[in-house]
């Protein structure tokens, strides 16, 4: 149940990141390096964690 | 785009879907409610994942999405993929709705929910509302397939023409095997959705000399279109109210909650979150990549609608190719819609008419779901061809409407204190302040979108009022120590 909990709280992070990192961070980077780049790892990042927090599943 | 080439296109499209359905129909016997509308809790991973991302991703995608890249720029990649993290929730909420399904028997989540809260008028209402919203959007993805099929292929494929071929189709496909041939098509129309569409961004990016410089083309010439908040379309307002909906999309939406009760195993789930996840990674970036195709290619367009019928008759893309993508773009319509009369009907069956009906036998529920898929289709099928103020309207509040029902389902296994009143006033109250604001955007307060302050209300309701109410001790009690006992195991092994 705790690794249940951190997966929550750290996918929690990163969709807040996903909100405001490319606002307040990333809004004059003009180029596919900056915003594009940005939500494309945050959502492997994401995938990577869900793997992790399934991974025993039906063991 | 010739028309004899778009009605090959479509005619192969429907004799091999239609054989597929036909097959599905091998096996057990679909004779029961849970064998028709859930598969007898027995779908392998593969075809979960596929049926999933088919259901989940609608014409929206290549046509409303290139469009908003199109006309946004990159914060459409941002909004799709959020909300894409949000299916993360299948992977907290995915094994609790299974447990209780099993353990409960649910067909439907808000049978669930009434029975949860030891009331069954809150599965009426859930359901009801779920019909309110669900039955307009899938009006809206009709008329999507008409004006695509219309303008693709300059009008020699009339409107009304469109529209029936859907309809039926998504008929069929529901029919005839419930959740077996709408699964069984949704993989085959996944698959094809998936392959097409990647192809032909590839071929569009290559007419614009490879992927490098066609992002230097982007970064170049239109530059703002590769930040947020950018041209100023997607303030970071309108972000949020965008993305809100969606990123409690997998609860909200019954089409996809309904398929948690579904997989054969947890490990069948793993592989249908993961598998969903990897395909929606690939299916947005390329839908956003088209956008910008179309930014590079027309950059003067009228309407960001227009983006994908111009892209697909401009010659860029080999003609059979472009009837492939048209053909795509129509199934990811029909997947979409066909789920939505399944599980709408299987609401009315279960939640609707077996409350009103005590007592009503399993097989006269099947007869009842049954006869509704066809009426909740025509009644789409008239939406469709009414342009109806109110039914755009309705679909629009679709996906903020439909979050009302999400702090009743939190609840549901977080929360032992809430009650049947807080989860039917909260249902009913966030509901009636979302049409509200979306019919009259001049009453929300700081101007913020309907979703957000229709998603405050219903929590807050359903917080308050479940304070000053009786909560269904026993019931929560014996619920939350089954499912937490079973999420304490699945967690320890």
């Amino acid at each position: 149940m705790l690794k249940e909990r951190i997966g929550a709280i750290f996918i929690l992070a990163l969709i807040l990141l996903s909100v405001f990192v490319p606002y307040y961070f990333l809004s004059d980077v003009y180029s596919v390096y900056g915003s594009f780049l940005f939500w494309v790892g945050a959502t492997f990042v994401a995938i990577i964690a869900n793997h992790f927090i399934t991974k025993d599943w039906g063991k | 785009m010739s028309t004899k080439l778009a009605y090959i296109g479509i005619a192969v499209y429907i004799v091999i879907a239609f054989i597929i359905a036909l097959l599905s129909r091998k096996g057990e016997k679909q004779n029961t409610m849970v064998s028709y509308f859930l598969g007898n809790r027995k779908l392998g991973g593969f075809v979960s994942a596929l049926s999933y991302s088919a259901t989940t991703y609608s014409a929206f995608m290549l046509v409303g999405l290139a469009g908003l890249t199109y006309k946004g720029g990159v914060g459409a990649l941002g909004f799709e993929l959020i909300y894409l993290m949000g299916v993360s929730l299948v992977t907290f909420f995915g094994p609790r709705f299974w447990f209780a399904g099993q353990k409960y028997g649910y067909i439907t989540p808000s049978e669930m929910l009434g029975d949860r809260y030891n009331n069954r008028h809150v599965a009426v209402i859930a359901a009801l509302a779920s019909c309110l919203f669900l039955i307009p959007y899938s009006a809206v993805q009709l008329s999507g397939i008409g004006y695509l099929l219309q303008g693709i292929t300059n009008d020699a494929v009339p409107y009304t023409t469109g529209v029936i071929i859907a309809t039926v189709m998504a008929i069929i496909f529901s029919y005839i095997a419930g959740i077996r041939s709408v699964a069984w098509t949704d993989s085959l129309q996944a698959l094809f959705m998936i392959v097409s569409s990647t192809l032909v961004v590839i071929i569009a990016v290559q007419h614009f000399g490879g992927f490098t410089s066609f992002f230097e083309s982007i970064e170049t010439t239109r530059p703002k279109l590769l930040t947020v908040p950018g041209n100023g379309f997607f303030s970071l307002a309108t972000f949020i109210g965008m993305t809100l909906p969606w990123v409690f999309f997998s609860l909200s939406n019954p089409q996809v909650s309904q398929r948690m009760f579904m997989p054969k195993s947890l490990k069948s789930m793993r592989t249908m979150i993961m598998g969903f996840m990897i395909f929606g990674l690939i299916y947005t970036l390329v839908a956003v990549i088209w956008g910008y195709t179309a930014v590079l290619q027309f950059p003067e367009l009228e309407s960001p609608d227009l983006a994908t019928p111009m892209l697909l008759s401009s010659g860029i893309i080999p003609p059979v190719l472009a009837v492939i993508v048209m053909v795509g773009i129509m199934a990811a319509a029909i997947s979409t819609i066909d789920s939505i009369l399944l599980t709408l009907s299987s609401l009315f069956a279960k939640d609707v008419y077996a409350n009103v009906k005590k007592d009503a036998p399993d097989r006269i529920q099947l007869m009842v779901g049954k006869i509704v898929i066809p009426i909740i289709a025509v009644l789409a099928y008239l939406f469709a061809l009414t342009e109806i103020d109110l039914i755009a309207m309705l679909s629009v509040a679709s996906a903020a409407g439909l979050l009302v029902l999400v702090p009743a389902t939190i609840g549901t296994f977080f929360w032992k204190r809430g009650t049947a009143s807080g989860a039917i006033s909260s249902i009913i109250g966030g509901g009636i302040i979302v049409i509200l604001l979306e019919f009259v955007p001049e009453l929300r307060p700081f101007g913020l979108a309907a979703s957000i302050w229709g998603f405050l209300a219903s929590t807050l309701l359903f917080i308050f009022v479940s304070i000053f109410t009786k909560a269904p001790v026993e019931k929560a009690e014996e619920f939350l120590t089954y499912v937490n006992g079973e999420m304490k195991k699945l967690y320890r092994k």
